[in-house]
């Protein structure tokens, strides 16, 4: 259904474009560094499209791993920037404001900024995050059954003794690695600056493995080998709909907040058209495409009700105001600071045990 | 193959007129050192400079990395880790590759090609959708233990992913193909009317073997050896899939260096040791090939 209304929407949207700016024209090219795949696509479709055809300013997108686009701006500083724009993962953006790769953004530029959550918005005013996703928990239900074993409800009942070897542990690699750190950090007494506590107790989990990619976690769910792994909404969604037994579970002491940001280059020459990018990406309509093709949640809130009246869709990720107030967020300042010793212990206490 | 060629460039005269064949090469290797040298001088020259924050660089000379990597024992059992893995690989593509590369040599059969395509054929899959098929096959309710359960071999399934097993299977499969293909050439050279002749002097097969056949394709032995030792060494795909990130070694550390703690001097320290270790293996493999081929 929703299905049907994006397209009608999107259609009527391009047609009154078309006849109100046929002639729009603009030889600027904006160099967008995006992730790629499906994501890519429906920022593309929902997002540079629209732009393109109202403004003419074209978009080239240029696929990677955020740490790869952050590396290329910290090599091409003082030189030509490589991107205009540059779509990040959370704690990449925070170590790209430190690198001072990125511009920072007066909200009176970007309309549809005032209507994000304040969560959405960054507090120094860098780029904004335009989308949420959540890390919880992941798990088998067939599995669990057989094995007697009630529903994981917090993210202490991952230390079941019953869930040793059939575990999987997100590596330390990823967001979900990062989060679940955190989880144990706080299950352990501490917070982010006490990576050893959170270590130490991940070191008693009796891991399977711990993965890297969504294709690994897939194959491994779909063998049986892993039961449960704390893992991200969208791609867990993904699995679901493909019609494999798995749950995912909120945890009661909460699940963690994934979100994408998008920012301005520092030192590119198309600022005004960058700016003018990032309004559409955060615009009602890209928002609520995006979130219809990759299940990951909209960060503007004029969407909650909206979301509301679709709750096949809206379950995927996090859609209220109150899920969105109930994630659990994490100083990412301070985890960056203390991270190359948590990858040493991690490489130490966990992965050589 | 390679003995072959040094002895024949050896034999023939010199000539006065300039290597030809130099000026052919020419253009390769300053491609080569275009998209090789200057990376991997750049790698060694960000190892000597401090890291002044996540994917940054500072100025300042520094040989702290090395110190570092080099008086700490964790670091030195991950290199054994990594040459052991290398030379575990070695070991089972050779015991596993000679019979088949002496078949491949040998045969009349009309099979011959067919045969051949079932031995690149890991070569043709890309290298995650080739380990992630092993997942079905070796995991706790795979094929393997479903079978060595039914015959009641064994009560518990045994681990064969996500550890050190996995990776070693899952590289043999991977390589296997460069050390048949460069033993099968090399076989194919040994005339087989030598193998007839020790045989008509009373030697059984095994001592053919031992004195005349191995002797003889040790070149693509040696050559075949250090070119699955180097791949496996430095395997990223496979230790990372098959392992679990479960083993560390110098190339999933390298990796996890460079792209998500964006250490890079940590991570390029680590790629020019790999890349000394390797180099003095090979140096010290071809010695003893030469060595070999002397007292032969």
């Amino acid at each position: 259904m929703i299905r049907r209304i994006l397209g009608v929407a999107l259609a009527a949207v391009l047609l009154t474009v078309g006849m109100n700016t046929a002639n729009a024209q603009s030889n600027v090219t904006l160099r967008v560094a995006c992730y790629g795949g499906s994501f890519t696509a429906s920022q593309k479709k929902y997002a540079a499209d629209l732009y393109t055809a109202r403004t003419g300013v074209k978009v080239e997108f240029i696929d990677g791993n955020p740490s790869d686009h952050l590396a290329k701006l910290v090599a091409s500083r003082g030189r030509e920037a490589p991107f205009d724009l540059v779509y990040l993962d959370d704690n990449v953006q925070i170590a790209a404001i430190q690198a001072g790769v990125l511009e920072k953004i007066r909200p009176d530029d970007v309309p549809n900024m005032k209507l994000l959550y304040d969560q959405a918005k960054n507090k120094d005013g860098y780029g904004p995050a335009m989308i949420f996703f959540s890390v919880a928990i992941a798990y088998n239900v067939k599995k669990f059954e057989e094995a007697g074993l009630p529903a994981p409800q917090s993210w202490a009942d991952l230390w079941n003794p019953k869930l040793a070897g059939h575990i999987g542990v997100p590596t330390l690699d990823n967001t979900m690695g990062h989060a679940f750190l955190v989880a144990a950090e706080y299950l352990n007494g501490g917070n982010e600056s006490t990576p050893e506590k959170g270590i130490a107790k991940i070191a008693t989990l009796k891991a399977q493995s711990y993965p890297q990619s969504s294709s690994v976690v897939e194959a491994l769910m779909t063998s049986g080998d892993v039961w449960v792994i704390p893992w991200m909404n969208g791609r867990t969604w993904g699995l679901i709909d493909k019609g494999q037994p798995l749950k995912f579970v909120i945890p009661t002491d909460g699940a963690f907040a994934g979100y994408t940001t998008i920012d301005v280059v520092k030192g590119t020459p198309h600022e005004k058209e960058a700016l003018a990018y990032i309004n559409y990406v955060l615009d009602p309509l890209a928002q609520l495409g995006q979130a219809n093709e990759v299940p990951y949640g909209p960060t503007n809130k004029v969407l909650a009700p909206v979301l509301a009246a679709y709750p096949k869709l809206a379950q995927k990720f996090p859609s209220s105001p109150e899920d969105i107030a109930k994630l659990r967020t994490i100083d990412w300042v301070t985890f960056n600071k203390v991270y190359p010793q948590a990858v040493s212990l991690w490489n130490r206490e966990v992965v050589s045990k | 193959m390679l003995a072959n060629g040094s002895a024949l460039a050896g034999a023939r005269p010199r000539s006065a007129a300039p290597d030809v064949w130099l000026w052919v090469l020419l253009p390769t290797l300053a491609v080569l050192g275009l998209i090789f040298g200057l990376p991997l001088a750049d790698l060694i020259a960000v190892s000597v400079h401090e890291m002044t924050g996540p994917a940054q660089v500072g100025d300042a000379l520094t040989l702290e990395h090395y110190r570092a990597f080099v008086t700490d024992p964790f670091f030195l059992v991950m290199v054994v880790r990594t040459f052991w893995l290398g030379f575990l690989v070695v070991a089972f593509c050779l015991a596993i590759g000679y019979p088949v590369a002496y078949y491949l040599a040998r045969t009349t059969s009309r099979w011959r090609g067919m045969a051949l395509f079932l031995v690149i054929s890991p070569l043709l899959v890309s290298a995650i959708v080739r380990n992630i098929g092993w997942f079905p096959i070796l995991g706790g309710s795979g094929v393997v233990n479903w079978i060595l359960m039914s015959i009641g071999l064994i009560d518990e399934p045994l681990r064969l992913i996500s550890n050190f097993t996995g990776v070693v299977i899952g590289l043999v499969h991977a390589l296997l193909p460069l050390m048949i293909l460069t033993l099968t050439t090399v076989i194919q050279r040994v005339e087989p009317e030598l193998e007839e002749a020790a045989a008509n002097l009373g030697a059984g097969p095994a001592l053919v073997f031992w004195r005349v056949l191995l002797p003889l394709s040790l070149p693509g032995v040696v050559a075949g050896s250090l070119l699955v030792f180097a791949m496996a060494i430095s395997a990223y795909t496979t230790p990372a899939i098959l392992g679990g990130n479960r083993v560390l070694v110098m190339s999933t550390y390298i990796a996890q260096q460079f792209r998500t703690v964006l250490d890079y001097p940590a991570g390029g320290t680590a790629a020019a040791l790999l890349l000394l270790f390797a180099a003095l293996l090979t140096l010290l493999a071809l010695r003893v090939r030469t060595k070999g081929g002397e007292a032969g």
